[in-house]
């Protein structure tokens, strides 16, 4: 009865850090496409906004994530990049994770 | 005839030869294959947090590769680059007019005598754009 009761605290704990594993996948993922994506849309920045966001999606969806906003700031472009995942848990959802989004930021100088 | 002698706490019909020791070693059989069971249990999990950890590893090493190839770096030197994240990472790059695809690569095996039971192929691709000026 005892070893039944590990056994489920084992799957419990097994199950909660596999929800983890993949908001935390998921999270470095968007981080990556929001960094690759603003790399690549901050040339166009200043010039042409519309440009740079239209890179910035092209880039973000490259890597496998979706862009949850694109905007330019004192000639800066911020992207926000956000990745689904594919499962939601239910763990994940208490944690508000079940799209995680990541943002980065860049501009010439 | 006398009683035989017996230690303390012990009490007639109750011992390795008595009468009723037929489920005397039961709890110490199920003690036994549940600590066994625990410890694989626990190997799995301490494994497969550190599966994690590697990919998390992977796909860093995948970001900073193609943020290097971005810049123009040389093949050398973008592996280079994944290879300071990632050690025994194994990489591929992939170059078209606009992008640099860098994909990142690396075998985890479980440690030491655990080795033989299989390893995964951890892996990782990460696309920028190429960055104007950068050379072909």
């Amino acid at each position: 009865m005892a070893a039944l009761a590990l056994v489920a605290v084992l799957v419990a704990v097994a199950l909660a850090l596999g929800a983890v594993a993949a908001v935390l996948a998921a999270r470095s993922r968007a981080s990556a496409a929001a960094d690759l994506a603003a790399l690549a849309a901050a040339p166009d920045a200043q010039l042409s906004p519309a440009t740079a966001c239209s890179r910035a999606d092209g880039v973000v969806r490259a890597n496998g994530a979706e862009l949850a906003s694109c905007t330019v700031v004192d000639g800066d472009v911020v992207v926000v990049a956000r990745v689904r995942l594919p499962h939601v848990s239910p763990l994940a959802l208490l944690a508000g994770a079940s799209a995680p989004e990541a943002a980065s930021r860049a501009g010439l100088r | 005839m006398t009683e035989p002698r017996r230690g303390p706490g012990s009490r007639p019909g109750h011992g390795p030869f008595g009468p009723d020791a037929g489920d005397d070693g039961a709890v110490t059989v199920e003690a036994a294959v549940s600590l066994l069971a625990l410890v694989v249990a626990v190997v799995a999990l301490v494994w497969g947090m550190s599966l994690v950890g590697a990919q998390l590893a992977v796909g860093e090493a995948s970001r900073a590769a193609a943020r290097a190839a971005a810049r123009g770096a040389s093949d050398t030197d973008v592996a280079a680059e994944a290879r300071s994240t990632v050690a025994a990472a194994e990489v591929r790059i992939a170059r078209d007019a606009a992008r640099v695809q860098v994909e990142v690569s690396a075998v985890a095996a479980p440690p030491g005598l655990l080795g033989g039971l299989g390893s995964f192929r951890l892996s990782s691709t990460s696309t920028a754009a190429r960055e104007p000026g950068s050379l072909p």
